[in-house]
C-alpha cells in the first residue's frame, strides 16, 4: 500500500505499507521536474515490489532506507509535511 | 399493552423468494412467520397488531420505498416498532437499517437486529441496532436477543453491548454524577489496576488483517495495480461516487504505457484533483509499472486496474470491496496487488 498517512495505514493494520510524499498524490510530486518525478515514482513502486517479497509478520513501513542507503528518506522527511 | 408493528422481508412472510423480490409494500393484521415466535418471547403485554413486508428489490432499490413502509408501519400505531432480523442478506438489512433510523427519525420507538457484518448496519444511522446471527438457522436465539431488546426500549431504557447493541449509540447529553477530572483520574486508576478496557470514548474497531505471505519471485507471476484515489475514464461511465462509495469500478490498461491526462481523471471528492488530473499516473502509477514489465522485474502487469473512491467510506462496504478485488484479482491469477491511497 503506497500512502501518505502511514499512521493511519499502520493503525487499520496494513501488512505493507510504502510512505509517499502528499495526499492527492500517492505515485508523483508536483514539486519535482518531469523526469525527476518519473524517477520518484519508479522508486516508489520498486521500494512496493520489494515490499511484496518481503516476509512480515505485523504493519511494516518500507521507506526505502533499509534497501537503498539514506538518501530517499532524507528527501521524504523533508517533504513529508507537505 | 404495547402495541408491536413487525418488518420483515418477503420471503418471511411467505410471499415468496426472488421472484417476489420486487413486490411492494403491503401490511397484514397480526403476527407474520417469525413474527409468531416474536409475540410468544414477547408475551402477554406485547401484541404484535401487524406485519409489513417488502420485497427485497423493492425496499433496497426503490428511494420511495422506505416512507411507503413507514406510512404502512405507523398506521397500525406501534408503541415499538421491531425490525427483522436481516442475519447478513445484504438488500433486507438496508431496508432494515433504513426503516429504524426512518421510524426513529419519526419519533417511533423501534429497532432492528442484523447480523454486525450486514452492510444495512451503516443505514441505521445510531438508531437502535442488535446483533442477529449469520443466517436463518440463528433465528431463536436471534429473537430472543431483539425480544430483550425490545423490553428494553420499552422501558425506556438505553441499549447496550450487554443486550447486543451493535453500530454506533446516538451521543445523548447528560448530567454525569462527577466532573471530568474526578472521572480521568478513576480511569487512570482503573488502567494502573490493570482494567485496559474502561473508557469514556469507545474507539472504533478495525479487524485484524494476516499478512500475506511474500510473493517469491516476482518475475513469474502477475502483479496488479488498485486504487482508491477515484481515477475514471473522463466520463465516469460506471458513475463511481466522489464520497460515501458503494461500489468499484476496472478499467483496461490493456495496450497503454500510460493513462493520459484528460482521457482519465480523478471523481474523489476528499482532495484536491489538479495534481491527478494534470497526471493521473499520480495516481495510477501505470508508466513504470510497464516499464517494470518490460524490463522483467514483474512477470506480467494485469490487465486492469481496479478503483473506488475511498472518501467516507464505511467498514462495511471497504470490507467488501477487499473481498470482492480479492476474488476478482484471484480469478485472474493475480498473486500480488500495489494498492495507491490518497
Amino acid at each position: 500500500m503506497l500512502c501518505n498517512l502511514t499512521s493511519i495505514a499502520i493503525r487499520v493494520g496494513a501488512p505493507r505499507i510504502v510512505p509517499t510524499r502528499g495526499i492527492p498524490y500517492p505515485t508523483g510530486d508536483p514539486s519535482l521536474g518531469l523526469e525527476q518525478e518519473r524517477a520518484w515514482r519508479r522508486t516508489l513502486v520498486e521500494t512496493a515490489l520489494v515490499a511484496l517479497s518481503t516476509a512480515v509478520d505485523k504493519p511494516t513501513v518500507f521507506d526505502g532506507t533499509v534497501f537503498d542507503g539514506s538518501d530517499q528518506s532524507d528527501q521524504s522527511d523533508e517533504t513529508n509535511g507537505a | 399493552m404495547t402495541r408491536v408493528v413487525h418488518y420483515l422481508n418477503q420471503f418471511f412472510t411467505g410471499v415468496g423468494g426472488e421472484d417476489a423480490a420486487s413486490t411492494s409494500p403491503a401490511r397484514t393484521d397480526g403476527a407474520v412467520g417469525p413474527g409468531r415466535k416474536l409475540q410468544a418471547l414477547l408475551g402477554d403485554d406485547f401484541e404484535v397488531v401487524a406485519t409489513v413486508s417488502c420485497g427485497d428489490d423493492y425496499a433496497a432499490g426503490e428511494p420511495k420505498a422506505v416512507d411507503e413502509i413507514l406510512a404502512l408501519v405507523k398506521d397500525a400505531k406501534p408503541d415499538v416498532v421491531v425490525i427483522g432480523p436481516a442475519f447478513s442478506s445484504g438488500r433486507y438489512g438496508l431496508a432494515c437499517g433504513r426503516l429504524a433510523a426512518a421510524a426513529t427519525q419519526a419519533g417511533l420507538a423501534a429497532v432492528a437486529a442484523m447480523h454486525p457484518d450486514n452492510p444495512g448496519l451503516d443505514e441505521a444511522a445510531g438508531a437502535p441496532v442488535v446483533r442477529s446471527g449469520e443466517a436463518a438457522r440463528e433465528m431463536g436465539p436471534s429473537l430472543e436477543t431483539l425480544a430483550a431488546a425490545v423490553r428494553k426500549l420499552v422501558a425506556g431504557e438505553d441499549l447496550t453491548d450487554a443486550e447486543g447493541r451493535l453500530g454506533k449509540p446516538a451521543r445523548r447529553n447528560r448530567v454525569a454524577d462527577e466532573n471530568a477530572a474526578r472521572r480521568a483520574v478513576a480511569l487512570v486508576l482503573a488502567r494502573l489496576g490493570g482494567d485496559r478496557e474502561a473508557t469514556e470514548v469507545p474507539l472504533p474497531n478495525f479487524d485484524q488483517v494476516t499478512p500475506a505471505a511474500p510473493v517469491e519471485d516476482l518475475s513469474q507471476v502477475t502483479v496488479a495495480l488498485v486504487s482508491e484515489g477515484a481515477l475514471v475514464p473522463a466520463a465516469n461511465p460506471d458513475k463511481l461516487e466522489s464520497a460515501r462509495a458503494t461500489r468499484w469500478a476496472h478499467y483496461s490498461v490493456e495496450g497503454r504505457d500510460s493513462l493520459p491526462s484528460g482521457e482519465f481523471i480523478s471523481v474523489h471528492g476528499g482532495f484536491s484533483t489538479v495534481a491527478a488530473n494534470e497526471d493521473p499516473q499520480r495516481i495510477v502509477p501505470l508508466d513504470v509499472a510497464r516499464e517494470l514489465e518490460s524490463e522483467g522485474a514483474i512477470g506480467r502487469l494485469h490487465g486492469e486496474y481496479l478503483v473506488t473512491a475511498g472518501n467516507g467510506t464505511s467498514v462495511g462496504n471497504a470490507k467488501r470491496f477487499g473481498t470482492e478485488w480479492v476474488a476478482d484479482l484471484r480469478k485472474s491469477g493475480v498473486r500480488a496487488a500495489i494498492l495507491t491511497a490518497t
